[in-house]
């Protein structure tokens, strides 16, 4: 195992077995994979694909039935390695009689922390989380998000090298999923290691450096994700300051074909769901009493255009934002 | 009062510690053995990847630390016994000799204690090859959990504890315990009134409340905690951390084991006032008392047939727990013999011998309800009776000569003091209730001289002999229903109370134990059954010793079947010559061969239970004396450790996510 491999599988196989010890299932087989130091690394793959059965070898919760894996350098089975690992579950499954100070105090002494240490730990990261002002509550009481949250918080009590996430998104509205990704970034740079598991191909494209792809048990692809996704027939230009025109369109298509191409698409690019949402979410706090107005209502006047916004739409905004007064 | 100990068996003494764990080894490593057989074929058949053999010890270091470690536990059982030896913890029944070689025990591993042999023979040499082999078994098995253990963390598995202990809590477990009230508000419209059954009976009923309600609720918290935990994979972010598996269990028991500790103690202290307040003045004034008796060996001698035999008669009762004599018949007689006394007798004018004993009338009519006439004989060490039963008579013959000529009870002291014998005669006694006499101080006045000597001395320190005057009748004797009083014990009824309570609390633990093992690998709802299986199989474990040993009257299950289903009673002989008859005596057989396998795998918990002592007014001793707590607690843990390592293995192997 070379010195920045982290978490290394050879041959992992695991098959579910019923009690007479009759094949049910072969959930991986034969799985060669490497996690670097320092990289995020995305686990995709469909439903029964074996990605949930990867991370529990890795993490002892199963036994492979041939192969290994290995973990920091020794057996997944081992309890040794777990002092170097944060785990958060798809779930969260977190004791919900317990409130936020509580479980990071658990989790803490599980760690042989001492108490000062453990203390101090559990506030630093409900801090971090921003569930401050709800630690007293039991976790029965926590949204969905604020349990993920959590969750988060004790898989980084002990401030592990190594990270694992099984769909930290799932159930977060677009604002979490914007906070955790954020977060699995920062984890990288502060050298982390982070081995993440996801349906959310857009959250795994923005945040994986590596990603393996799982199909029936078996190694589909792996590889990184900007070579993976690079598509080599086609170029991609931007620009701005430019009004949209039939001229326009005309030049570039003489220009392209000199140089032996064709023009595929030619517009306003569009900014993703999760931008849009973000941004209104972000002017709506900074502008409180905000509300959208319906066309017949708008009064005319010169919108101001922002970045990404054709022309019309910026008016349209501009038209139907409207101070509301107080009554 | 009526106050007698209703004890099958011999009690737990310290001198037979070392013969204990002889047994408990042979026992265990019976069951170790079978474990490593059982684990190496599955292992043949499904041997584990390479990568988990790493993880463990090597095949080499583990075969040489097992037997290095087999040849201490071998060496135990002697080792103790030598001690035992040296420090005079021996049987009083029968002492040491006091040039007797150590060496002597040497022999111990050519023994079994179900089959005991005095010559070498080649069982015996069968036996010290079994002997090697279980000794090897439970090495084995316990050198991977001793290595386990040293990875252990306290803080963990305080954690761990305290996560169960808030479980339980504000899961609102402890709502149950309200029923108690229920026993407070009415327990007393369905209790005695009289004074002198009072306490019993107040005693007896909020124990079994108590012990019930806090048995059942400690079951299903340790058989269900694991099992959810696994359900709802709470258990995944545990295991995930640096947490041994046994960590998990251990810190379950514990957790649970303080809470139930917890309430144990406000329940007794409410249980106790309770009592206090509930009975009467006059029953607190008869039986708040916490009795230290001295209990002595019985020997029984009645006419059988025509010919003495040392065994009482039978007068048809089920319950074996007495044995009768007749009346008027010289031969037939009770004898205490009492193999050490307190030191503390010499320095007293009397001593209160309190007995209460059965009686059978073969006659009804004039002699109904009336007591009859017992005659009490004392014959202390120097008394030339005690080493000669027939200079009893002649020795009585010459008091009672003495006694005609002068003031009887002045003789009768001054020949106590020459002889060392005493006589009472003409004592009446009556059945269901406790009575007393008086035995003179004089005949423990040479006690410390009998102490020095002990070792050469074959003769007790005092034989009292009963026998019963009134012609036609019976009188029924056990062990326990005549003894000498050391202490009445009167300020100590509520400590006595308290230590009654531990055995809940041996009760408890038991459950707890059990069902946190149990849960490692098996869903909730069958970790209790087995549980609670195990548990009513310990309530009635000499029900099943008599069954497995065949001294039940009427033969074994299959058998009483058949006597049942052909109207025969008990005692009348089988046919056996009847094919569906040879059936049953057959199937008996087997069924009482692995009814002696399963016999040890029950808990002795009529051994815990000190519910009897409290109601019926005798202390419980802390630590030296017979079937004290460090005795029962020796025994409870000697139970509880074998299950303690299986729920080690059953957890490591256990994969968590299914």
């Amino acid at each position: 195992m070379g010195q920045d491999v982290i978490v290394e599988t050879r041959k992992l196989t695991k098959v579910y077995r019923d009690f007479w010890g009759r094949k049910k299932k072969t959930a991986l087989n034969a799985l060669n994979l490497e996690i670097r130091r320092g990289e995020i690394f995305g686990l995709l793959g469909p439903n029964g694909s074996g990605k949930t059965t990867t991370i529990k070898l890795l993490l002892g919760l199963l036994f492979p039935t041939s192969g290994e894996a290995l973990v920091f350098g020794e057996p997944a089975v081992g309890v040794a390695k777990n002092e170097r690992i944060g785990y958060l579950p798809e779930e969260s499954y977190l004791y919900r009689f317990l409130n936020a100070e509580e479980t990071l105090d658990f989790y803490g002494r599980l760690f042989n922390m001492k108490a000062d240490i453990r203390n101090r730990r559990a506030q630093e990261l409900i801090e971090m989380v921003g569930l401050a002002g709800d630690k007293k509550r039991i976790l029965k009481e926590y949204s969905k998000g604020m349990r993920q949250r959590i969750g988060l918080a004790q898989a980084l009590i002990n401030d592990p090298e190594l990270i694992i996430l099984d769909e930290p998104t799932s159930g977060l509205d677009p604002l979490g999923t914007a906070w955790m990704k954020r977060l699995i970034i920062e984890l990288r740079e502060k050298g982390k290691t982070v081995l993440m598991c996801s349906h959310r191909l857009d959250d795994v494209q923005k945040t994986c450096d590596r990603i393996a792809i799982l199909n029936e048990g078996e190694l589909q692809e792996l590889g990184e994700v900007s070579k993976l996704l690079e598509d080599a027939n086609r170029v991609e230009m931007r620009a701005r300051g430019l009004p949209l025109s039939e001229d326009l369109r005309r030049d570039l298509e003489e220009v392209l074909r000199r140089h032996g191409g064709s023009l595929e698409s030619f517009g306003h690019p569009t900014t993703t769901m999760e931008d849009l949402f973000l941004r209104i979410v972000e002017e709506s706090k900074a502008h409180p009493g905000r509300r959208y107005l319906p066309a017949v209502e708008r009064p005319p006047s010169s919108p101001e255009t922002t970045d990404g916004e054709s022309a019309s739409r910026a008016k349209e905004r501009s038209s139907a934002i409207k101070e509301s007064k107080p009554v | 009062m009526f106050a007698v100990l209703e004890i099958e068996g011999d009690p737990l003494s310290w001198y037979k510690l070392p013969g204990a764990v002889h047994e408990w080894l042979e026992a265990v490593g019976g069951f170790a053995i079978l474990a490593l057989f059982l684990w190496f074929i599955f292992r043949l058949i499904n041997p584990p990847p390479p990568a988990q053999r790493k993880s463990g010890m090597s095949a080499g270091s583990w075969l040489i630390s097992s037997t290095a470690l087999a040849i201490l536990v071998a060496l135990v059982p002697i080792g103790l016994a030598v001690v035992w030896d040296g420090m005079g913890l021996t049987d009083p029944a029968h002492p040491r000799a006091a040039k007797t070689s150590w060496t002597r025990h040497l022999s111990l591993p050519f023994h079994s204690t179900v089959e005991s042999g005095t010559t070498l023979g080649q069982r015996d040499y069968l036996y010290f090859f079994y002997y090697l082999a279980s000794s090897w078994a439970i090495a084995a098995v316990l050198v991977p959990f001793f290595m386990g253990l040293a990875r252990l963390r306290f803080r963990r598995i305080w954690g761990l504890a305290k996560l169960s202990f808030k479980e339980a809590i504000r899961k609102r477990v402890l709502w149950g315990f309200t029923a108690i009230l229920l026993v407070f508000l009415f327990a007393s419209w369905y209790l005695p009134h009289k004074p002198e059954d009072q306490v019993r009976g107040y005693v007896g009923v909020v124990s079994f409340v108590i012990t019930w309600l806090l048995v059942i609720t400690a079951g299903l918290l340790a058989c269900f905690s694991i099992p959810t935990d696994l359900r709802q994979q709470t258990m995944h972010t545990v295991v995930t951390k640096p947490v041994e598996r046994y960590e998990i269990v251990l810190g379950r028991i514990l957790g649970f084991t303080l809470l139930m500790t917890l309430v144990l103690v406000v329940m007794t202290v409410l249980s106790l006032v309770y009592v206090a307040r509930a009975v009467v003045p006059e029953a607190k004034e008869e039986s708040f008392k916490a009795r230290i008796p001295v209990f002595g060996d019985l020997r029984v001698q009645s006419i059988r047939e025509g010919r003495v035999t040392d065994k009482g008669k039978s007068v048809g009762r089920e319950w074996g727990l007495r044995q009768y004599i007749s009346g008027g018949v010289k031969d037939e007689k009770a004898a205490w013999i009492f193999h050490d006394l307190p030191s503390d007798f010499a320095k007293r004018d009397s001593v209160r011998c309190e007995f209460g004993f059965d009686i059978f009338r073969t006659s009804k009519g004039k002699y109904e309800n009336k007591g009859v006439q017992c005659s009490f004989t004392f014959m202390n060490w120097k008394c030339p009776a005690a080493a000669s039963p027939e200079t009893e008579a002649q020795l009585s013959q010459e008091l009672n000569q003495k006694q005609s000529q002068g003031n009887p009870e002045e003789v009768a002291l001054g020949f106590a003091r020459d002889n060392g014998f005493y006589e009472l005669k003409g004592v009446e006694v009556v059945d269901y209730h406790t009575l007393a006499v008086s035995v003179p101080g004089i005949l423990f006045q040479d006690l410390a001289e009998w102490k020095k000597k002990k070792a050469d001395n074959p003769n007790p320190p005092l034989t009292l002999v009963v026998r019963l005057e009134d012609p036609s009748q019976l009188l029924g004797v056990a062990k326990y229903d005549l003894y000498l009083l050391e202490d009445e014990g009167k300020e100590n009824f509520w400590k006595n109370f308290f230590k009654g309570a531990v055995g809940t609390w041996f009760n408890l633990c038991l459950v707890i134990v059990l069902g946190v093992t149990f849960s490692t690998y098996l869903s909730g709802i069958i970790g209790l059954l087995l549980t609670m299986v195990l548990y009513l199989g310990g309530i009635f474990v000499s029900f099943v010793k008599d069954v497995a040993s065949g001294s039940t009257s009427g033969g074994g299950p299959l058998e009483a079947f058949v006597r049942i289903n052909q109207g025969l009673n008990l005692v009348s002989p089988l046919d056996e010559t009847a094919a569906s008859n040879k059936l049953a005596l057959g199937g008996d057989k087997v069924l009482i061969w692995v009814l002696r396998r399963i016999l040890n795998l029950l808990p002795d918990l009529e051994r815990l239970d000190m519910t009897d002592y409290v109601a019926q007014g005798f202390d419980i001793s802390l630590f030296f004396r017979d079937d004290s707590l460090a005795l029962r607690a020796a025994l409870l843990v000697a139970y509880l450790l074998p299950w303690a390592v299986l729920a080690y293995y059953l957890m490591r192997s256990r994969e968590i996510a299914t």
